[in-house]
């Protein structure tokens, strides 16, 4: 097995274990934003390391993995942050209830206040 | 020729998808279940480029790349959904 | 014709596109390619992309890559972080949603400290409302939470700032 091939295996073991806990995440995390960290930057790198060592083995398809490895890297945490925003602004019985501190709300609160 | 590796990697492949569909259908919220699809799709996109390298076919990247964008803008719709109706 | 800087970076990151997809140097194929970026680039005015070609100096060049060095092992502390939370045999937590001020003008750098925030340990952008910003910790930092995250997103604005001026 040449050089490139032993990378490519090592690249691509490192990121399936990391798309592995990246549900194991999304399934034990206590609360949504939890679940959302774990959903975001875990699966962000384990599918990068995934198309690199894919890339290692078959280096003709780099380029066409390369732009997926930017799409993710540019929608990923786009995505996470329009649900994120989603669930803060949603109905009161869905969201966590424990969060020690928030910021938003209380800006939020205010900014009613003055609507008045 | 599939190897140990090969087979180890399809099963954490697909225990990673069993275990978000799992919080997919638990859910509890919609919002639990957007976070389950979103992480349910990156990692069938990696899978689908898995069984392309396997299979030999460069055709599979370009479906990966086009689940990968659709994947993207359902979430973002059901983000848009669930922040108060598709206005 | 101002934005023609806009216009032809957005060619450029078009055909770039084009070629990595196609994999294909016939003239033909690069032919179609240009016909099309121009299409694109002239029809949306060059909206899509800023002018790339302010990074062609060798400082902004040289920050651009310390920024993206210090993102990507940014990256990884925050996998290995999430990944020995995810595997302890209870979840350790507290979370909590801070507020923070970015000293940056420019809307599309704010739009890349959000979303490189997202992807740092413990840390996930909620909202951005004009230049505050929501910070959503998986557990508060010991101390004052509200410094510690202003610490950290003047460590990205400083660096980014370099490149954007």
């Amino acid at each position: 097995m040449s050089a490139l091939g032993i990378i490519g295996h090592v690249l691509l073991g490192a990121g399936g274990f990391i798309l592995f806990v990246s549900g194991l995440g999304i399934l034990r995390m206590p609360d949504v934003y939890n679940r959302m960290h774990a959903g975001t930057k875990a699966t962000t790198l384990g599918s990068i390391l995934f198309m690199l060592g894919i890339g290692c083995l078959e280096p003709v398809w780099l380029p066409k993995l390369i732009l997926i490895i930017i799409l993710v890297i540019l929608t990923n945490p786009i995505a996470a942050h329009a649900l994120a925003r989603a669930v803060h602004s949603g109905p009161k019985d869905e969201k966590p209830d424990n969060l020690e501190r928030d910021d938003l709300q209380e800006e939020r609160a205010e900014g009613e206040d003055l609507d008045e | 020729m599939i190897s140990y590796f090969d087979w180890i990697l399809f099963g954490l492949l697909g225990m990673g998808t069993f275990m978000t569909f799992v919080r997919l259908l638990k859910g509890r919220t919609p919002a639990d279940r957007a976070v389950a699809l979103d992480g349910m799709t990156l990692i069938t996109t990696c899978l689908i480029v898995l069984i392309a390298f396997f299979e030999g076919r460069s055709m599979l990247l370009d479906v990966a790349l086009v689940y990968a964008v659709l994947s993207f803008l359902g979430v973002l719709a059901l983000a848009r959904f669930l922040d108060g109706g598709l206005r | 014709m101002k934005n023609i800087g806009s216009m032809l970076s957005t060619i450029v990151a078009l055909m770039v596109i084009w070629v990595c997809l196609t994999l294909n140097f016939s003239i033909s194929e690069l032919g179609l390619g240009i016909v099309f970026s121009v299409l694109i680039a002239v029809s949306t005015r060059g909206g899509f992309t800023s002018n790339l070609f302010r990074l062609l100096k060798p400082a902004r060049l040289a920050a651009l890559l310390v920024y993206i060095f210090f993102f990507l092992s940014q990256m990884v502390k925050a996998n290995i972080d999430v990944l020995f939370r995810v595997l302890r045999p209870v979840v350790p937590v507290r979370p909590g949603i801070v507020g923070a001020d970015i000293g940056l003008r420019n809307l599309r750098g704010r739009i890349i400290i959000a979303n490189s925030i997202t992807l740092t340990p413990g840390t996930l952008t909620v909202d951005l409302i004009d230049d505050r910003i929501y910070v959503h910790w998986i557990s508060l930092p010991d101390g004052d939470a509200t410094a510690e995250t202003q610490k950290l997103v003047d460590g990205f604005a400083k660096r980014l700032e370099k490149v954007l001026d």
